[in-house]
């Protein structure tokens, strides 16, 4: 199911050829139970597989677990195996994390409606930090709207915009993923390959999603992106420091989203998009932390969230002050 | 992948998974928030300092007037009721500011001097909520000065050029011409 697609042009049909399944039988029954001697074994059928579209190392993912059932042996295995495929793809030396939730804490943004003057600072330092491609498509995960002043329909909203800021007349709201408290996302996924963490970050197992774009269509805020191409980066742009659930390179055909950074955020860094913002607007923080920033803003400033009606109950707030 | 497996094996696999459950997860502990904070002051603004170099204490012309051999790119607008370089900057000690009631205030504590007027921006930038902090959430912050983002003189933010704006989606882009 979660096999092929990280091979770019991958033609290969689901499941594995009959010839694989048999081989893994054989060898079950020879007691030879572990995954390496497996490939091995299997190296005959490989030049199938290879004809297929597939090479040795998507036979590993295929067969891998989800991220939850995963030990930390298998995690171990895989990001090598993932930081093997960077490297022999753009020569890059990259490491894969996975920073764990932090306990008693959930992770909050607020946006500063009256100060952000819409200069787009934030989407590239995302776009940099997470690794999004320019190639095949360009994405990002921040979409600022240019809205005119007393509006709340986002229908007159234009991400486009382009020019000097502010314009007069004008407000801008940067949209990203809102890591909702009721995440309609999460129960579209037909496969449980979206799910909320315990700090209320929403993540995706980029090697469980199949792909089917439900959680994309159900998301009110446009937050999620899909791979329509395998996204190729740059090897100078490509940031090493990556995590698991976030920010590593991503396979072509699955979906993906903003994750507050957690690479950063769940190390105790501030995210990306905080630390490069010129007019500081944006805040970050612990909402379970009486004291912190967050629970200040939510207590004295005028504070709303997007299409609160839906009642997904955002954990990203905007205000004014 | 059942399928090939024979029953028993696979019934095996099933009961072992049954009994030991996915891995727990285990979280990161809990750490007590510790923020220092830094205040990261302006360097850019203080390359005419000190300013005692030409100005003596207490020799200066204090009337104001327009401003035709020194200091004439300083552009002043702040505030809407007037006031000149004194009104801030101390004639008594010219490498000193000053605040409302004449205590002298070096240069590195320039938000005191801001917060005489601006109160409630001063009370939301100490309790972080205003102004960009960069480094830890929860550890090491480095909280800029006022005018560091401001300049004293001129404090609104001047228009920005900004980043590129995402591509047209190719459906639309193929009316591009019609839209705008």
């Amino acid at each position: 199911m979660n096999g092929c697609h990280a091979e770019p042009g991958a033609a290969c049909g689901l499941p594995l050829p009959d010839t694989h399944a048999e081989q893994l039988v054989e060898l079950r029954r020879k007691g030879e139970t572990s995954r390496r001697g497996l490939l091995a074994g299997a190296a005959a059928a490989a030049t199938a597989t290879a004809a297929a579209g597939c090479d040795i190392t998507s036979v590993d993912q295929f067969l891998q677990k989800h991220y939850t059932e995963l030990t930390d042996d298998d995690k171990k295995q895989i990001f090598a195996r993932l930081e093997a495929q960077v490297k022999e793809r753009s020569g890059v030396t990259v490491k894969i994390g996975d920073p764990q939730p932090i306990e008693g804490v959930t992770f909050g943004y607020a946006l500063n409606l009256s100060i952000c003057n819409g200069n787009r600072r934030c989407v590239e330092a995302c776009a940099r930090e997470n690794n999004l491609p320019n190639h095949p498509e360009e994405m990002r995960y921040i979409r600022v709207l240019e809205v005119p002043n007393g509006a709340l329909e986002l229908e007159k909203s234009d991400p486009y915009f382009e020019g000097e800021v502010p314009k007069s007349g004008k407000y801008y709201l940067p949209v990203q993923c809102h890591q909702c408290a009721n995440p309609p996302c999460v129960r579209q996924c037909p496969c449980e390959a979206t799910w909320k963490e315990p700090d209320g970050l929403i993540v995706v197992d980029y090697d469980w999603c199949i792909g089917c774009r439900y959680c994309q269509a159900a998301c009110p805020y446009h937050a999620r992106r899909f791979n329509y191409g395998a996204p190729t980066i740059e090897p100078d742009r490509i940031n090493p420091n990556q995590a698991y659930l976030s920010n590593r390179i991503r396979p072509v055909g699955v979906i993906e989203k903003c994750t507050f950074c957690l690479q950063r955020t769940r190390v105790g860094r501030f995210p990306a998009c905080l630390e490069a913002c010129p007019t500081g607007a944006r805040k970050f923080g612990d909402l379970n932390d009486p004291n912190g920033e967050l629970r200040k803003i939510l207590a004295t400033k005028r504070v709303y969230v997007l299409k609160e009606d839906l009642g997904t109950i955002p954990h990203f707030y905007y205000f004014f002050a | 992948m059942a399928k090939p497996v024979p029953l028993a094996l696979g019934l095996c696999a099933v009961l072992v998974a049954a009994c030991s459950g996915p891995p727990e997860r285990k979280l990161a502990p809990a750490q007590a928030s510790a923020r220092e904070i830094t205040i990261e002051l302006s360097a850019e603004h203080w390359a005419q300092f000190p300013c005692t170099q030409c100005h003596e204490k207490g020799g200066a012309n204090t009337t104001e007037r327009p401003l035709t051999e020194f200091h004439t790119n300083t552009g002043l607008r702040h505030g809407s009721v007037g006031g000149w370089c004194y009104r801030c900057h101390s004639n008594q000690d010219p490498d000193k500011l000053h605040l409302t009631d004449g205590t002298l205030l070096p240069f590195e504590k320039s938000y005191e001097l801001c917060s005489g007027c601006h109160g409630d921006r001063a009370i939301d930038w100490r309790a972080g909520t205003h102004g960009l902090n960069v480094g830890y959430w929860n550890g090491p912050q480095t909280r800029r000065t006022c005018t560091l983002c401001h300049n004293p003189h001129r404090p609104a933010f001047a228009p920005m050029q900004p980043e590129k704006a995402p591509n047209l989606p190719r459906t639309m882009a193929a009316k591009e011409g019609a839209r705008r």
